[in-house]
């Protein structure tokens, strides 16, 4: 036997302990090689890819933020991990280990663990990359799917990094054991607790402090939200911690003077547990409040972004399409072959704006549509629009306000040239407000019949233009349908386009691509956390079993031993979270405050948010699940009855 | 020979605060090579304090302790180490066997630590198995034996390394009173048959008479010794009397074996 058939024994017998310790680090391993996977990727690399490159930063972002709480984490359960290990420290040392062997042994079990977890997580991350880089090809629009492979630089920087991750925290933590120290610490379990104290005053400044960021959180807007995010973070971090520290136990205490409660079924045995487990595990409940709160804001800020960009989208286009074409003579064929592709796909057109005119310059535009009065009148007549018709002389001309443009003066002067040809038209603007204008196509003029038939007189064919928009009754369905009428309008001398379908799908890609690595990001989140909850209990569980074994000789049944612990694992599990959702929702109030400067109502961004809190107490509920089984079985375990 | 020597020791708990508590009050002892002692005394009288000096498991306020001459407090943390695990022996009232390894783990654990050769261990390990008595355990965990056998495979552990010192602390603090006399028997052979020097701590009258010396200790002061000079029934009514003698509180040892 040697120093390391003692830390595979180790690893091996404390299976249960290490088991969730393990499970996280494995599924931090999978995650980050499924994005290293994407982002090493060789057709990404090399640039054949052109919509991933918009991606890979994001994705890079989130693999800094996966190492950096991996490594946070894996930090925490070690150092607790050591600790509740204290007595078996103790004796090696007594036994005459040295610090030096008592690290190696502490090292070679991180890279047990790791080497394991990186095995794991990269056995199942490879064949999981197949499905990762499929839906990424989909969700990007990728005409060639992104091949699947096993993505070797993915695998070495996965593997390396997590390797010298776990080396490094074993070798830190190391730092913890003190031989001398140690020795004393072997009977260090034996002394009695000491009744956890609270200060009224504090509990009460918990509450201040808590409040008072709530306060501030309520009233801010869009000036003061940034310079008071921070101060506001901080103030209710500090609450909270003194909140679970203080006020928590106080809250239990006075619960405890209640005899009505007290006296009640299984209160008694499980209050007293709870204050104990409350005051020692202050900080790491704190912690998972704050983290749970940030993350769900920030889950729930994401995707009231993404909404509000689809919602912009969909703001800033007036019609699902917009396109120039120049040549008069083919507007028939156009407007024909434009009908028939929307009808190949069942697009229903709602409105038809079709704009018939001369490009010509003006002192306000290149390009300036000069339409005639007739024209005109012919589509207000044919299209119900509710304009009415012009009667326009001489150097009159009517300005047809754009979409999203603003009314100027009554009437202004507009210098057109033509060739040769320089006139001043006097211009009224007209509220007509119905077109989406484009680059090359942005003034709309409508003068007179005799000034347009002068100037078109003998005008080339590439100089008039039709200006054509349209609106669909289901334009979401229409991507496969403009595609084609583009292809189609390519072959014909087409000079701009605007349709609301391409960005509105490229945004949605965008969105779904986001909340997947969110989702990814915060589930491995929320796992790490749930771990770091169920580790502090196991590293109490040695106690516990002989505390319970105690109870079960005063005649509490091993069913009632059940509930008192699922009632205590409840408390510890779901106090955090409910915490954090409370504070999520006091910043998802001032998120509401700053979009409803922009029309956006309260209740749509508390959708998210309360989606966001609904989906992580499910993963919750799921740990406490099987961490309230875990636990029961290792206290039963061993004992007979 | 002296095997120990303790000069002086004194524990003295809260030093800083107006009503410091002595653990201990300058006890001496020597304890020579091949001798069997037993420290007894009432709950709170020190003897665990002592225990702890002697094993370099607490540091006394004042005095020295020397094991084969060296100055114990004078050690660094790793010649500390070195000296334990070559010249010292624990066992323990809860035995303190690691559950994560199997009872043959366990028992070669001391070697291990040293570096000892394979071939070398496993010859010392079936010599102490069979010493013991426990060959056929040592491949079971430490769960699936007797409180009886985990303290006997707890003494295999503390003398595989053939240590100067074994120290014992209640060792029959757990045990009924069958696994009590073999858990004793298997220490008086190994200091009669075997020459192994053993510092017993103890308030089971019954184990102490297995010793060939004990010291009395009360309110921190070593107070009295008696040495076995026939058999061992006799020992035991010698204790008794001496218990007697001390005064009421040391009387709750002499009947409580089981606590």
């Amino acid at each position: 036997m040697t120093l390391r058939r003692i830390s595979i024994s180790n690893v091996k017998g404390m299976g249960r302990k290490y088991a969730a310790f393990f499970a996280s680090s494995t599924l931090a391993v999978l995650v980050f090689y499924l994005l290293a996977s994407f982002v090493m990727h060789p057709d990404v690399v090399n640039g054949y890819v052109a919509q991933a490159q918009r991606v890979r930063q994001g994705l890079v972002v989130s693999q800094y933020i996966i190492v950096s709480f991996t490594f946070f984490f894996v930090l925490y359960s070690s150092s607790a991990f050591i600790r509740a290990r204290k007595k078996e420290f103790g004796l090696l040392a007594l036994l005459g280990a040295t610090k030096g062997q008592m690290s190696k042994i502490i090292v070679t079990e991180h890279v047990l663990i790791g080497l394991s977890g990186i095995a794991l997580g990269l056995g199942a991350g490879i064949p999981l990359s197949k499905i990762m880089l499929g839906a990424m090809s989909r969700m990007l629009g990728v005409t060639s799917p992104i091949r699947f492979m096993v993505v070797i630089p993915a695998v070495l920087w996965t593997s390396g990094l997590f390797f010298v991750l776990f080396v490094v925290i074993g070798t830190i933590t190391t730092l913890q054991i003190s031989p001398r120290k140690v020795v004393r610490l072997l009977r260090e379990h034996q002394r009695p607790k000491v009744y956890p104290r609270y200060s009224k005053l504090v509990a009460f400044l918990s509450l201040l402090l808590i409040g008072g960021g709530y306060g501030v959180a309520w009233v801010v807007d869009g000036r003061t939200l940034v310079p008071a995010m921070l101060p506001v973070t901080a103030v209710v971090s500090l609450g909270t911690f003194l909140f679970f520290a203080q006020a928590s136990v106080g809250i239990l205490m006075s619960l405890q003077k209640k005899a009505s409660f007290l006296y009640k079924d299984l209160n008694l045995l499980t209050l007293g547990d709870l204050i104990f487990r409350m005051k020692e595990n202050a900080r790491v409940l704190a912690a998972v409040a704050v983290l749970s709160a940030c993350v769900i804001t920030a889950t729930g800020t994401i995707y009231t972004a993404e909404a509000t960009f689809l919602k912009d989208i969909v703001m800033t286009h007036r019609h699902a399409l917009t396109f120039a074409v120049r040549g008069e003579t083919g507007a028939g064929e156009v407007a024909s072959r434009v009908r028939e592709i929307l009808g190949e796909d069942s697009v229903k057109i709602t409105e038809e704006v079709v704009l018939h005119g001369l490009l010509v310059s003006s002192q306000m535009s290149d390009g300036t549509l000069l339409i005639s009065e007739s024209a005109f009148n012919d589509w207000v007549e044919s299209s119900r629009a509710p304009v009415e018709r012009l009667y326009l002389d001489g150097d009159e001309a009517a300005h047809l306000l754009t979409f999203g443009g603003q009314r100027g003066a009554d009437t202004f002067p507009v210098e057109i040239t033509y060739g040769s040809v320089a006139r001043t038209l006097n211009c009224r603007s007209l509220v007509f407000s119905t077109v989406n204008y484009l680059v090359p196509v942005n003034l709309f003029l409508v003068v007179d019949d005799a000034l347009y038939g002068s100037l078109a007189k003998g005008a080339p064919d590439t100089d008039l233009v039709v200006f054509a928009s349209y609106e669909f009754a289901n334009w979401r369905d229409s991507l496969g349908a403009t595609k084609r009428i583009l292809a189609f309008l390519e072959g014909k001398d087409l000079m701009d386009y605007r349709s609301r379908v391409e960005p509105y799908e490229h945004r949605k890609q965008m969105s779904a691509l986001t909340a997947m690595i969110g989702l990814f990001v915060t589930v491995l989140f929320f796992i790490a956390s749930g771990s770091m909850l169920y580790f502090r209990l196991f590293s109490e569980v040695e106690e516990d079993r002989e505390k319970y074994g105690m109870m079960e000789k005063l005649g509490v049944s091993r069913h009632e031993i059940g509930t008192i612990i699922s009632r205590q694992l409840l408390v510890f599990f779901f106090a955090p979270i409910a915490v954090g959702s409370v504070h999520c929702g006091f910043a998802m109030k001032s998120l509401s405050n700053v979009l409803s400067e922009m029309d956006w109502p309260f209740l749509g961004v508390f959708r998210y948010a309360l989606a966001a809190i609904a989906g992580f107490s499910l993963i919750q509920v799921f740990y406490f699940l099987v961490a309230r089984r875990a636990y029961i079985r290792e206290v039963f375990r061993g004992s007979t009855a | 020979m002296a095997i120990l020597t303790a000069t002086k020791l004194s524990r003295v708990y809260g030093e800083k605060t107006t009503v410091p508590t002595w653990a201990l009050r300058e006890a001496s002892l020597t304890v020579n090579e091949g001798e069997f002692i037993g420290v007894m005394g009432p709950s709170g009288s020190g003897k665990t304090t002592l225990l702890n000096l002697l094993a370099a498991i607490d540091t006394p306020s004042s005095g020295t302790v020397q094991i084969e001459g060296v100055d114990i407090s004078r050690l660094s943390d790793r010649e500390l180490a070195i000296f334990r695990r070559r010249k010292l022996g624990f066992v323990f009232q809860d035995y303190n066997l690691l559950h994560t390894l199997s009872i043959r783990e366990n028992i070669v654990l001391p070697l291990v630590l040293d570096g000892v050769s394979p071939a070398a261990i496993q010859s010392r390990l079936s010599e102490v198995a069979h010493q013991l008595g426990i060959q056929y355990i040592l491949d079971k965990r430490v769960y699936q034996v007797s409180g009886g056998e985990q303290q006997r495979a707890a003494i295999a552990r503390a003398i595989i390394h053939r240590p100067a010192l074994i120290l014992a602390d209640e060792p029959t603090g757990n045990l009924d009173s069958k696994s009590s006399a073999g858990v004793m028997k298997a220490l008086s052979d190994l200091s009669a048959k075997w020459g192994a020097t053993i510092l017993m701590v103890t308030h089971d009258a019954f184990a102490a008479s297995f010793c060939s010396r004990i010291l009395f200790i009360s309110d921190g002061r070593i107070r009295s010794q008696i040495h076995r000079l026939g058999s061992r029934e006799t020992f035991y009514q010698d204790i008794l009397s001496s218990l007697r003698a001390q005064g009421g509180d040391g009387l709750d040892a002499s009947q409580d074996q089981h606590q």
